[in-house]
């Protein structure tokens, strides 16, 4: 029961508008100069890495990792082992790479790669693999330019990671100058959308992004929810019996029959812990899925959790391009996945994801964690316009309001508690305001 | 000369072992370093080892071959958007695997990682196309989390930095071929501090040399079999070719000439497609080579991500299929053994995590009866000595790619002391570590972004 209402959040959806193109802005002329023309030649491909608080640290000093083979997972006797999904991390800071391609007739599109912890590996792939791919082609091909910078590297083995995040910088940039040489927002070049907004979710601590607090995690999920959120995600990486259990079954309880909440593991689970803890979450009720339970290199096992634990079970964050999410589909590993479009390969990808999970009747969510404007745009096009989208996924839920959000932009986002609107300009319909782009950009 | 070699090397292992020893017990009081030390009790446990070896810098260099000085983009080519993989009917179809290419340049990504009492290892990343991509990997990310951490504790590191970005999906390319060079300069690091070679580190070798072979190509069939027959004359008994177009192209009648040309040494030929087939036209080429009887493998007849179909085509044809150049840990190759995929495999160490890695590979390859040969591709005698070392310490390697290697730009020309290829076999070096020093005036007539 617990498991359909969660997946059905997103019927939520208000009624289709008409669609009514906002008057362009900056750009206007230059549009409507190229729309009907052709080829659009690309000009310059530029990465910027964008990080706040902006400041003059070298990139090596940001990143912070647990001490080698000395990190336990914590828990006793068999759940007390070696951790090996902890990531490096940048305590602090945010950090993403924008991409800006410029074609001959001065037209623009922006992107953005995934790139929280080492965003200059992403620069180095654009500038010294991809742009010169790019630089002279024709920007409206824009299928043909995925197929070839990804077979670029392909036969070297570059299918996960960097590589592909790089990609997917690009591949948005591209979509974005589609949609304003033809002067249609990017969902309508995908097809048309099914609905003006999608239902957004909050990655949810009680503490996050440094906000300080004497709520408890219970209170504040209470208060989020009466803000308008459906479904809450928290971390949880250890089983029944720990804190970090028992504030799930807190903040479950608090928020009731009035909204979902999600558990992330961030493959902290060996497959038998794992399917302890999802029997467990079974008994809750109110859980909408359980997301990340194992490590990537561990896709193989995915089909006996999900055959062993009744809540839904999600993955598909760290995976990259159609081939890595078909062979966890064809085993049926999940019920739904959340896929990044700023990681498996952009729009162009993410389509060809999702129409696949489509196929196989997979869910999805569009996984969208630190980062900018083209990020969550790109994510909101692609999940209006799909049938399988129910809900994007929103750090802090207020991820929109943060230091790279809508204070960047021209105009901004239409983005509240537990929704977000697609934008009807051209393109992705975000356009940075190159003065306070310019006031995060550090390389 | 089998036997003397060995009886040398047994007394090189006393001496060293016993120089090892004085190292170890007179190294000082290493200190960890200030910017890492989250673990109090570990950090005196290592603060009182005085054989510690403290990493205290870690950098990449880009080298080029020939060193023109070129804008660093230009040399890239790759056949246009559209192109088409040519042929006839159902064979002319978007060329889905032709990657970027670098015609006259070769290049590499050095790693190198010095203690702070001295000692330097280096190690290698396979990077033909985009070496500065390696170097930024590990001056963001890898360097600071290496600073201050004992080289020692190779294991403990390598899962370190692979969990560095696993929860982000970095599992393949530029990542694990980063992983891969500073993983073998960690090797070669405790090889010096022990003062042993790496094969010994890793439980002794079965052999002392592993037999080579080399890719032959030409503009004709006349002069790819000339080449074939130059190849065995240096006593090689196994050429490969690169084989893409089937049915309609010239090239199955070219395989037939160099593979009689082998028999006529007692070898065999070997075919790579880089991933140009499709399934029915791998299998009805495999059929073919099947009949001509001394073919080696058939290797990446198909995409790497065609994993659905590399069971079929293996099990259709006699020929064994040969993947995993691709490959980058050891869950790909699990995923591939468990299919029956391939009957061997051809990891590469630049690429696939290193020496840490492949060692676990060729165990895992062993445990389903399956056998490997390092891919060794564009790189430095390092890229060479370091596969040579896993080879000679595990049982299942067959033989060893790169038999022209030490000839080349980035071959025996960067070396102080000389890797040595005769009668077709590359003897494992002696020294310690992996046994490769570097000419400094060479390497820096080669270095192009220090």
């Amino acid at each position: 029961m617990h498991r359909r209402e969660a997946l059905t959040l997103s019927a939520l959806a208000s009624a289709g508008l008409a669609f009514k193109p906002e008057p362009v802005e900056a750009q206007a002329n230059v549009q409507a100069a190229s729309r009907g023309r052709g080829p659009l030649k690309i000009a310059k491909v530029e990465a910027m890495v964008v990080r706040s608080p902006r400041d003059a640290k070298p990139q090596e000093s940001l990143i912070v990792m647990d001490p080698i083979g000395a990190t336990m997972a914590g828990g006793v006797g068999r759940t007390n082992r070696i951790d090996t999904s902890s990531p490096s991390r940048t305590p602090g800071y945010e950090q993403a790479v924008v991409v800006k391609i410029t074609t001959a007739d001065g037209l623009y599109g922006w992107g953005e790669c995934h790139a929280p912890v080492a965003p200059r590996v992403h620069v180095q792939i654009i500038k010294d693999i991809l742009a010169p791919i790019l630089i002279g082609q024709d920007a409206r091909q824009v299928e043909a330019l995925w197929e070839r910078m990804y077979r670029s590297e392909r036969v070297r083995g570059y299918s996960t990671g960097d590589q592909i995040e790089a990609i997917a910088g690009i591949d948005i940039a591209l979509w974005d100058l589609l949609g304003k040489y033809a002067g249609v927002p990017v969902y309508q070049l995908l097809g048309g959308r099914y609905r003006s907004q999608i239902s957004t979710y909050a990655t949810f601590s009680a503490t996050y992004t440094g906000r300080k607090t004497e709520q408890t995690s219970a209170e504040r999920a209470t208060q989020m929810v009466e803000a308008g959120f459906k479904v809450l995600k928290m971390a949880l990486r250890s089983g029944p019996g720990s804190k970090a259990f028992d504030e799930v079954l807190a903040v479950a309880k608090a928020v009731g029959s009035k909204a979902n909440v999600a558990v992330d593991a961030l493959g902290a689970f060996t497959l038998a812990d794992a399917i302890v803890t999802g029997r467990e979450l079974d008994k809750i009720g109110n859980i909408a899925w359980m997301e990340d339970a194992l490590l990537p290199d561990q896709m193989q096992s995915y089909p006996d959790l999900a055959r062993a634990v009744d809540t839904a079970i999600c993955a598909g964050e760290a995976l990259s391009t159609r081939f890595q999410f078909r062979d966890l589909m064809a085993q049926r590993g999940v019920d739904m996945i959340n896929p990044d479009l700023c990681r498996c390969g952009g729009i162009t990808e993410g389509r060809r994801i999702v129409w696949l999970a489509d196929v196989f009747g997979v869910l999805w969510a569009p996984h969208v964690s630190t980062g900018t404007a083209p990020y969550m745009a790109a994510s909101i096009h692609l999940g209006v316009s799909t049938p399988n989208a129910v809900m994007m996924e929103v750090y802090d839920g207020y991820k929109h309001d943060g230091p790279l959000g809508n204070r960047l932009l021209k105009a901004p986002l239409d983005m509240g508690p537990g929704f977000a609107k697609v934008p009807e300009r051209p393109g992705l319909g975000v356009d940075f305001d190159e003065k306070a782009l310019a006031q995060v950009v550090v390389a | 000369m089998m036997q003397k070699a060995n009886a040398l090397t047994r007394r090189q292992f006393a001496s060293r072992a016993a120089s090892a020893a004085a190292l170890l017990g007179s190294g000082g009081r290493a200190l960890a370093s200030p910017q890492a030390a989250p673990n109090a009790a570990q950090r005196a446990e290592q603060a009182a080892d005085a054989g510690a070896l403290i990493i205290d810098k870690v950098e990449g260099f880009v080298l080029r071959t020939p060193n023109l000085k070129v804008p660093y983009d230009e040399p890239m080519t790759m056949p246009p958007i559209g192109a088409m993989t040519g042929g006839e009917g159902i064979w002319n179809r978007l060329d889905h695997a032709t990657p970027t290419r670098f015609k006259q340049f070769e290049q590499a990504t050095l790693v190198k990682i010095t203690t702070k009492n001295g000692l330097v290892g280096w190690g290698e990343c396979h990077a033909p196309s985009a070496p500065r991509v390696h170097q930024t990997v590990i001056s963001d990310l890898f360097a600071p989390l290496l600073r201050g951490q004992d080289a020692r504790w190779i294991n403990p590191i390598w899962e370190h930095l692979y969990s560095s970005e696993r929860m982000r999906g970095y599992s393949t390319g530029s990542h694990l071929e980063a992983l891969a060079g500073v993983d073998i300069a960690l090797w070669d690091l405790l090889g010096k501090a022990t003062n042993l070679p790496i094969y010994q580190l890793l439980g002794g070798k079965y052999r002392d040399s592993l037999p080579v072979y080399t890719g032959v190509g030409g503009a004709t069939t006349e002069a790819a079999v000339k080449n074939a027959e130059s190849a065995a004359a240096r006593g090689m008994k196994l050429v490969k070719m690169s084989f893409h177009k089937g049915e309609g192209s010239s090239d199955f009648e070219r395989v037939e000439a160099v593979a009689a040309a082998m028999r006529a040494h007692g070898g065999q030929l070997s075919l790579d497609s880089l991933g140009a087939f499709k399934l029915y036209e791998a299998v009805q080429m495999g059929h073919r080579l099947d009949k001509i009887g001394n073919i080696g493998w058939f290797e990446d007849a198909l995409l790497p991500e065609d994993h659905a179909a590399y069971p079929i085509l293996a099990s259709s044809i006699t020929t064994p299929i040969c993947a995993g150049e691709t490959a980058s840990t050891r869950f790909q190759i699990r995923d591939l053994l468990l299919a029956k995929a391939a009957r061997m495999f051809n990891p590469d160490v630049c690429r696939a995590g290193g020496i840490t890695e492949c060692q676990r590979i060729a165990a895992l390859a062993d445990a389903y009866g399956t056998v490997w040969t390092p891919h060794v591709s564009t790189g430095t005698l390092l890229y060479f000595a370091a596969s040579i070392h896993v080879g000679v310490a595990t049982s299942n390697c067959i033989l060893i790619e790169g038999g022209d290697k030490l000839t080349r730009p980035f071959g025996n020309a960067l070396a102080k002391t000389k890797m040595v290829v005769e009668n077709g076999m590359a003897r494992v070096p002696e020294g310690p570590g992996h046994g490769v020093d570097f000419d400094e005036e060479a390497l820096k007539a080669v270095t192009v972004v220090g």
